[in-house]
């Protein structure tokens, strides 16, 4: 699940930690109670910093998507339906926002970009 | 205690040249702190004066709340070194060498020793000068370690080292962190390596240092914008433009900038210009970039 | 850790230790060769006697010499290889490191020392001397352990620089006395001046009466009245 972070992008290691926990959540690859793995063994996982870990599993925390329990581990915690459907919708709207900006770049137009979606797809955007 | 390292005004002059400059460093308590920076840059010099091994002209450097030279010996019982070059004695074995160094500090944690020299695949029973580069690398890290030390100074330990070798190297010390709370101090210039486990960057060019920030803050802050329509001399943007490039000749250029900030975008709707794209770079771009501003010559540069 | 660092001077020295312990066991046995009693009743005259035990005279100073400057070398040698990086990373303040190695250094040079003991006392037991001659080994050994410290430490605080600085002023040294008294008998041969001046002779004489260092200069017999 955390295989692909990646220390490159711009966005911030622990952000990328915690984003695929809320994804893994909000899909139910998580279900409540599950552990995550401790913090030192992602941090040698991944080979990153461990405070890294911990930044990740604190946002988790304060958001109610993980329980963080002293010397026991972070487990995942049961997590209200709205919350979940939130944040998928946040997830597939990064998503649509990378690909316009790479159209963009490319000098493809928001259009052009819709057309081939519906054909891959197979769903039809609204107009 | 804050800073596991304070330097202020270190400046030190070999021959005609300032290799040091009023340099200003602060390392917090428990980062990792990446020190970047050109071959060149002063880099192992400013370690070896922060070990007490060389004296400079002017400045002050604090470790760990202790004065240097002054409070040396006590300083160095908390501080684990792995130089540039080993400098362990090529006549001795891994054994002897372990014994050697563990009779001079107090913390020496002599069982984790055992277990990680059979982890990082050391024998006690071989001659040090018979070791290869990996092998001599993963010794030192060990010796290091071993110490159970409040700060790691690192010059370049994984440098010239095979991947699998720098990957035990830099999991021994992620480990050691992770369970001790130590502050890294590691000078690379090995630019992917460092971004993945520093959570600070200090950037040292030509003897002082250019940049301290947050990792994260330092790779968002910099970035590489198209622009349409540019005047000559663009009207007080609120970042820092380190170069210009024209891109093609229907007026757009490329900007690399530094201090960036999405909210930033406005600007350009502010003095009518046309913000095209907006790309992040990397740590070793952006490091480049950064150093490639800042010397005399560039457009746009200092 | 005086206990790591006695090792690792051990270490260092342990190949060249084993021929200098020889030769400061053996000198004493060579020096009293032909005197002993081989079942006949061959007496021989004091006078001779105390001749044949001066030849060796000045053999026991450069042996005692040569101790101690291997010693104080060998203490060095391998921080100097290293550029004395992993000695100034150790937590020790850098009197207290050259305190710990000089006192290495002193304890290895009881091996020499009391070989050469040994052999005194083997020497004094096998000669077989005429009346009013005594064999001093005691004394001699006592000398031979003071001339041993004295250069040890001369040298040890030399070759805590540079061992490039240490070898070239002992070479220097070496050349005045050894190649200087040569010149100086050759030239003795052309110009009439040189056969009334003994400079190196007087510097001897000189050195040897500076305080620590005339023990070098003093009675170096195992045979005597």
């Amino acid at each position: 699940m955390f295989d692909d972070v990646d220390p490159r992008s711009p966005t911030p290691l622990y952000e990328q930690i915690a984003a695929r926990v809320r994804v893994a959540v909000a899909s139910g690859d998580l279900a409540p109670g599950d552990s995550l793995p401790s913090v030192r063994a992602l941090a040698r996982q991944l080979r990153i910093n461990p405070a890294t870990v911990v930044q990740a599993y604190r946002d988790l925390a304060g958001d109610g998507f993980v329980d963080l329990r002293h010397g026991q581990g972070t487990f995942v915690q049961e997590v209200a339906q709205y919350v979940r459907d939130e944040e998928r919708e946040a997830q597939a709207t990064e998503i649509v926002r990378r690909a316009m900006q790479e159209a963009a770049r490319r000098g493809l137009g928001a259009d052009e970009l819709a057309r081939a979606f519906e054909r891959e797809a197979g769903v039809k955007i609204r107009e | 205690m804050n800073n596991a390292l304070e330097i202020d005004g270190l400046g030190w002059r070999a021959g005609r040249f300032f290799e040091l400059r009023d340099l200003r460093l602060r390392v917090p308590r428990g980062s990792i702190y990446g020190f970047l920076g050109p071959n060149g840059s002063g880099k192992t010099t400013t370690i070896r004066m922060l070990m007490g091994m060389m004296k400079p002209d002017h400045g002050r450097i604090r470790v760990l709340d202790m004065d240097v030279p002054r409070d040396m010996p006590r300083i160095l019982a908390r501080v684990g070194y792995v130089p540039e070059r080993p400098h362990v004695y090529p006549a001795l074995t891994v054994g002897e060498q372990m014994r050697y160094h563990a009779s001079f500090f107090g913390k020496w944690d002599a069982g984790w020793a055992r277990e990680t020299m059979r982890r990082l695949e050391l024998e006690p029973d071989r001659r040090i000068s018979r070791m290869s580069k990996g092998e001599t690398g993963k010794l030192l890290i060990l010796l290091a370690l071993s110490q159970r030390p409040d700060l790691l100074v690192l010059d370049e330990p994984t440098d010239g080292l095979d991947p699998v070798v720098r990957r035990d190297v830099l999991t021994a010390v992620l480990d050691y962190v992770g369970e001790t709370n130590a502050t890294v101090f590691i000078s690379s210039h090995l630019v992917h390596e460092l971004e993945r486990i520093c959570d600070w960057v200090g950037v040292l060019d030509r003897g002082r240092l250019v940049v301290e920030l947050p990792m994260t803050q330092f790779k968002n802050g910099i970035k590489r914008i198209k622009v349409s329509g540019a005047p000559e001399t663009p009207v007080d943007p609120p970042f820092t433009i380190l170069s210009r490039q024209q891109t093609n000749g229907a007026g757009t250029e490329t900007w690399i900038v530094r201090g960036w900030q999405d909210s930033m975008k406005q600007y350009f709707d502010g003095v009518g210009l046309d913000l095209r794209d907006v790309v992040d770079l990397d740590l070793e771009e952006g490091f480049v970039e950064l150093l490639r501003s800042s010397r005399p010559g560039t457009p746009g540069g200092s | 850790m005086y206990r790591s660092m006695l090792f690792l001077h051990w270490k260092q020295i342990r190949v060249v230790l084993i021929p200098l312990v020889i030769a400061a066991f053996g000198l004493p046995l060579l020096s009293v060769q032909g005197m002993g009693n081989l079942g006949g009743a061959i007496t021989l005259e004091p006078v001779a006697v105390l001749h044949a035990a001066q030849g060796w005279l000045t053999l026991y100073p450069i042996l005692a010499a040569a101790v101690g400057i291997i010693l104080a070398l060998s203490a060095w040698n391998w921080d100097h290889q290293l550029n004395h990086v992993y000695a100034l990373s150790l937590p020790v303040s850098r009197s207290r490191y050259a305190m710990g190695k000089m006192g290495g250094g002193a304890v290895l040079a009881l091996l020499p020392v009391g070989a050469f003991w040994v052999g005194a006392l083997v020497a004094s037991a096998a000669v077989h001397l005429p009346a009013g001659l005594h064999t001093y080994p005691n004394g001699l050994t006592l000398r031979f352990l003071l001339a041993v410290m004295v250069s040890y430490a001369t040298v040890f605080a030399l070759a805590a620089g540079t061992i490039r600085t240490t070898v070239i002023v002992l070479s220097a040294v070496f050349l005045y006395f050894v190649v200087g008294g040569a010149v100086e008998s050759y030239l003795g041969v052309f110009f009439p001046f040189f056969q009334h001046t003994d400079v190196v002779g007087n510097t001897l004489t000189f050195l040897g009466s500076f305080g620590p260092f005339t023990v070098f200069a003093g009675s170096w017999m195992l045979i005597d009245v």
